[in-house]
């Protein structure tokens, strides 16, 4: 413990001599006074600075809620938005089995249907059953 | 208007999967959904206040509650953007180029075969912007006796900003609308002023050393004069009504040019920017949009804000001037700031107009504070 106290001082007085050798504590007490007074000289600008107050419950509220009814969303720049399109038929053309039959399928291409013996769409069943 | 009805759909913290979802709903939207809706949103609102009529009665408020947009209605507050929002999307001339979109997909196929989404948006289009017969028309504000929607939006922009848009007619001859004395001819003195003053505030915001230029007074004469010169035109909610039509129709076209959305694609605009979609769109059909279209678009949701803020009065005082120009409130103090959106307006207005905001100018006079002058009223 003697020992560790003996080092401890021996490590101050080389600060110390290494300080004084170095002109540190000089200049640090140069530059620390310097600037208390500068800031002291600065000091009466303070009183142009705003002073800023809070804003009362009521207003503060109110301006949130305004801004907040104004939000909208934020949409990535160069993004794309895809739709999906099922084909299109023409007046007529035959779309695939009735409802009531089972489901039609919207992926097929345009074009007169292969099965003759199957209704188009918006064929009246009277044409239907004239011309079968 | 629209943009909000996109937020509500998408919810809070939405995922990008959620805002695409709500995107499409929008887009491809019924337009009497759309029109139904905007009108509970007008309704919510409440623009007369709760003591007087209802805008709407108890037919057309039962046919509201029909349309695809009724679980996402919006309470007390306006739920669209400023005017001035419209305004300078419609100085991009979007509309104008749009018109001739429409017209040259519903006379010929000079533009292809638009998609069923393009098709669908052909039809709200026309119901939004050039009333297309709808059980309910979206302004309530075109008639026999106002008849184009351009003219009244021209009209609304000149009585509350005392400008007119940058360019004339279709065919560009100059713009006929009713052009009214009561109008806010200051409005943009007043404003620019002001933005100088903010610039000089936000640039002194970190100087903790020198003499501080923030004026907080000046800012908040000229906030006032302002407030008081845009709230001169809306007295008894005048314009509210031509302001939501407005901000649907803009808020509309800004969502189509925003993505690479089916009538973009139709039309092979696709960009990364919404001002470079609408600027090849305007070559398909010869016409050119405004060559600041992208500041334009840039700034109006913050301008919508910005003006908003100044019309609602928040700023009663000096020393609430900080909440137009810090972007976070100071320590342990209450409110919300808006700087970065008044940041955006300076420098989009200044790149927009040409004009350097940055610059000290010669002061404007304002008139004497308000309460000044009600001393000296009855004075002998």
């Amino acid at each position: 413990m003697g020992r560790m106290n003996e080092l401890d001082e021996r490590n101050r007085d080389l600060e110390l001599r290494l300080a004084e050798v170095a002109q540190v504590n000089v200049i640090s007490g140069t530059l620390f006074n310097g600037f208390q007074d500068v800031i002291a000289e600065l000091r009466p600008l303070r009183d142009l600075t705003p002073q800023r107050e809070p804003v009362e419950d009521g207003p503060a509220d109110a301006a949130g809620e305004m801004l907040a009814a104004m939000q909208g969303v934020t949409l990535p720049p160069g993004g794309s938005l895809q739709v999906p399109e099922a084909s299109v038929p023409f007046i007529g053309q035959f779309t695939g089995p009735r409802p009531d039959v089972g489901q039609s399928d919207v992926s097929q291409t345009a074009g007169r249907p292969r099965n003759q013996n199957q209704r188009f769409r918006g064929q009246t069943h009277q044409s239907y059953e004239r011309e079968n | 208007m629209i943009r909000q009805l996109v937020a509500r759909i998408a919810g809070t913290n939405p995922s990008p999967a959620q805002i695409a979802d709500a995107v499409a709903q929008v887009l491809t939207a019924d337009p009497l959904d759309l029109i139904l809706h905007m009108d509970q949103v007008w309704a919510a609102a409440q623009p007369w206040g709760p003591g007087n009529l209802p805008v709407a009665g108890p037919a057309r408020a039962a046919l509201a509650l029909n349309n695809a947009f009724n679980g996402v209605v919006p309470q007390n507050n306006p739920a669209w953007d400023h005017l001035g929002y419209s305004y300078v999307l419609e100085n991009t001339r979007a509309v104008q180029i749009f018109r001739r979109v429409v017209r040259a997909y519903r006379s010929g196929e000079s533009l292809g075969i638009p998609s069923v989404a393009t098709q669908r948006w052909l039809d709200v289009t026309e119901a939004l912007m050039f009333g297309a017969a709808n059980p309910l028309a979206a302004w309530l504000a075109t008639s026999a006796v106002r008849q184009d929607p351009e003219a009244v939006r021209r009209n609304a922009y000149w009585r509350l900003f005392g400008l007119d848009l940058a360019f004339g007619a279709d065919d560009n001859r100059p713009p006929v609308y009713d052009k009214p004395d009561a109008a806010n001819t200051s409005f943009i003195r007043l404003f620019e002023e002001l933005l100088n003053e903010l610039w000089r505030a936000m640039s002194n915001v970190r100087n903790i050393a020198g003499e501080n230029q923030a004026d907080d007074d000046r800012i908040f004469r000229l906030t006032e004069e302002l407030a008081e010169v845009l709230r001169s035109r809306r007295q008894r909610a005048l314009l509210a009504r031509e302001e939501l039509a407005a901000a649907t129709v803009l808020g509309w076209l800004e969502l189509t040019l925003s993505l690479d959305t089916p009538v973009v694609q139709d039309l092979r605009a696709h960009a990364t920017s919404a001002a470079d979609r609408l600027q090849l769109i305007g070559q398909k059909v010869g016409m050119s949009a405004h060559s600041k279209s992208a500041s334009f678009f840039s700034m109006s949701q913050e301008l919508s804000a910005f003006l908003r803020y100044i019309e609602s009065g928040v700023v009663s005082g000096p020393q609430l001037s900080w909440l137009l120009y810090l972007q976070q409130p100071p320590q342990n103090v209450q409110g919300t700031p808006i700087g970065n959106d008044t940041r955006r307006v300076i420098t989009e207005w200044a790149a927009a107009t040409g004009k350097d905001l940055k610059l000290r100018t010669r002061p404007i006079e304002v008139r004497p504070p308000i309460n000044v002058g009600r001393q000296l009223i009855g004075a002998r």
